[in-house]
């Protein structure tokens, strides 16, 4: 997945999208470059107001914001969490830390979400949590998982990694579990180069994530003159997002609407020029049912088999694009082996996994760099 | 009166412009041409022979308890006055 430098059209660039550059030396200026300052709270702010949460975090990475909600579900050595085999480690390394066994699901053909209809079968007395990922940015059938869980006892967690402004029935992704985990990584919608947020549903984890936040103190009681001096109170680590980095993000965040609208375009176009192309030839392209908005993160084809795909990624690269693929199966990865991930477990990720690419993406992308993309593509032959 | 804080970064030149340099490169995420550029300088100036930026202290005093396969019931000691990373 790495970027060669001589590619003429890179699979992901970063680029500024306002005033990054100013808000940045602003916290130089006024001194504020440690965490939870003034850039830090106007990213809460907007991203509370916007979506409607009762509390948001930004945090170091979605990676820590996973982990923060594995601390806050009081995961125990031994509980199962139940993740799709087709996602980020993040997913899973997050409650495995805290010496979850992972149950990996198989994934929805066409969504590539979770399937929602295997989840029972794969609870048990000791299920603590499922964790849906919203593959690209299209929502996982929340109603069914929420619903399933609510009967089993379960915690919800969503990886919203790609869903930031995506809709599930008129709903914005990251608002259905208790706890939600955002990324701003450089390939994101919205991104600060390293980071994430923790989004809050239940009002009953807030304190306790204020304190795992904050190195297991009450730091936050304490600034607020709730306590008279701060205390070890419980376990924690250090999460905070430096106000350098919120600088950055709320720069972006504040265009939000603007960012969504261009990355609709391209998303838009691509699916314009290739999906017939695509249909004709046995190809796969992205499934995004009525009832979900989807953020617009990526564009992907399935290709008809492994070796097409691997042909398809190096023609394109010979053109000067930078196609790539995406997830191994996790139960089929070393450490999901340890936890008893047999092949056959998951067909439709190990099947979608050898045939996905992922095409280039990001706010930048001109259309005539997109045209150029889609005449190589149409110049491959299956 | 003039007020005197308890603490505030100490800016020296280079430090704006180098932002400026990163957040207009291609690549915003980690282990780009600072961090190496940092790793490469802590390594020499100590004469470690790995050196990794960390998200935070905090973070990195966790990677240790990973490294060496902590699991509940290992003892740690540790100085009651310190941080309580």
């Amino acid at each position: 997945m790495n970027q060669s430098a001589d590619s003429h059209i890179p699979f992901n660039r970063s680029s500024l999208r306002g005033r990054e550059l100013e808000y940045i030396s602003q916290t130089i200026t006024i001194g504020q470059i440690a965490g939870d300052q003034t850039f830090s709270k106007k990213c809460h702010a907007l991203l509370e107001q916007v979506l409607g949460v009762q509390r948001t975090m930004v945090t170091t990475s979605c990676t820590h914001a996973l982990e923060m909600c594995a601390l806050l579900l009081d995961i125990q050595p031994g509980d199962e969490v139940i993740v799709p085999s087709f996602t980020f480690v993040s997913t899973a390394n997050a409650f495995a830390l805290r010496g979850a066994k992972i149950i990996f699901a198989d994934i929805r053909p066409d969504t590539l979400n979770l399937d929602e209809k295997l989840l029972e079968g794969l609870i048990s007395s000791r299920t603590k949590a499922v964790v849906p990922m919203h593959y690209a940015g299209v929502g996982c059938e929340m109603d069914v998982i929420g619903e399933i869980a609510a009967r089993h006892g379960l915690s919800v967690v969503e990886d919203n990694a790609h869903g930031l402004f995506g809709k599930f029935r008129d709903r914005w992704l990251g608002t259905f579990g208790c706890l939600a985990a955002q990324s701003f990584h450089e390939t994101k919608n919205i991104t600060c180069g390293e980071g994430g947020a923790l989004l809050i549903n239940d009002a009953r984890l807030t304190e306790r994530a204020e304190i795992i936040r904050e190195k297991g103190t009450n730091r936050s009681r304490f600034f607020r003159g709730q306590v008279d001096k701060y205390s070890w109170v419980d376990i924690g680590s250090s999460y905070v997002m430096s106000d350098v980095l919120a600088a950055f993000l709320y720069a972006q965040l504040e265009v939000w609407q603007t960012i969504q609208a261009q990355r609709q375009r391209i998303w838009k176009y691509y699916d314009q020029h290739l999906r017939d192309w695509a249909q004709e030839r046995g190809i796969g392209c992205p499934v995004v049912p009525a009832h979900c908005e989807q953020s617009c993160h990526m564009y992907y084809l399935v290709m008809p088999s492994l070796e097409k795909r691997q042909a398809f990624i190096s023609f394109l690269k010979s053109r000067g694009i930078l196609s790539v693929f995406h997830y191994v199966p996790l139960h089929l990865s070393p450490m999901g082996e340890r936890m008893g991930g047999r092949k056959g477990d998951c067909p439709i990720t190990e099947d979608r996994s050898d045939r996905l690419v992922r095409l280039p993406f990001y706010n930048s992308l001109s259309t005539d760099d997109q045209d150029k993309v889609i005449r190589a593509i149409q110049e491959f032959h299956v | 009166m003039k007020r005197i804080p308890f603490d505030f970064p100490a800016v020296l030149r280079r430090e704006a412009e180098s932002l400026a340099q990163a957040a207009q490169s291609k690549h915003l995420s980690g282990d780009g041409s600072f961090r190496k550029q940092s790793h490469a300088l802590l390594e020499l100036a100590l004469g470690i022979c790995k050196m990794l930026l960390t998200p935070s202290c905090t973070q990195a005093l966790g990677m240790p308890a990973l490294l060496l396969d902590l699991w509940p019931g290992d003892e740690i000691i540790v100085p009651s006055f310190t941080s309580m990373r």
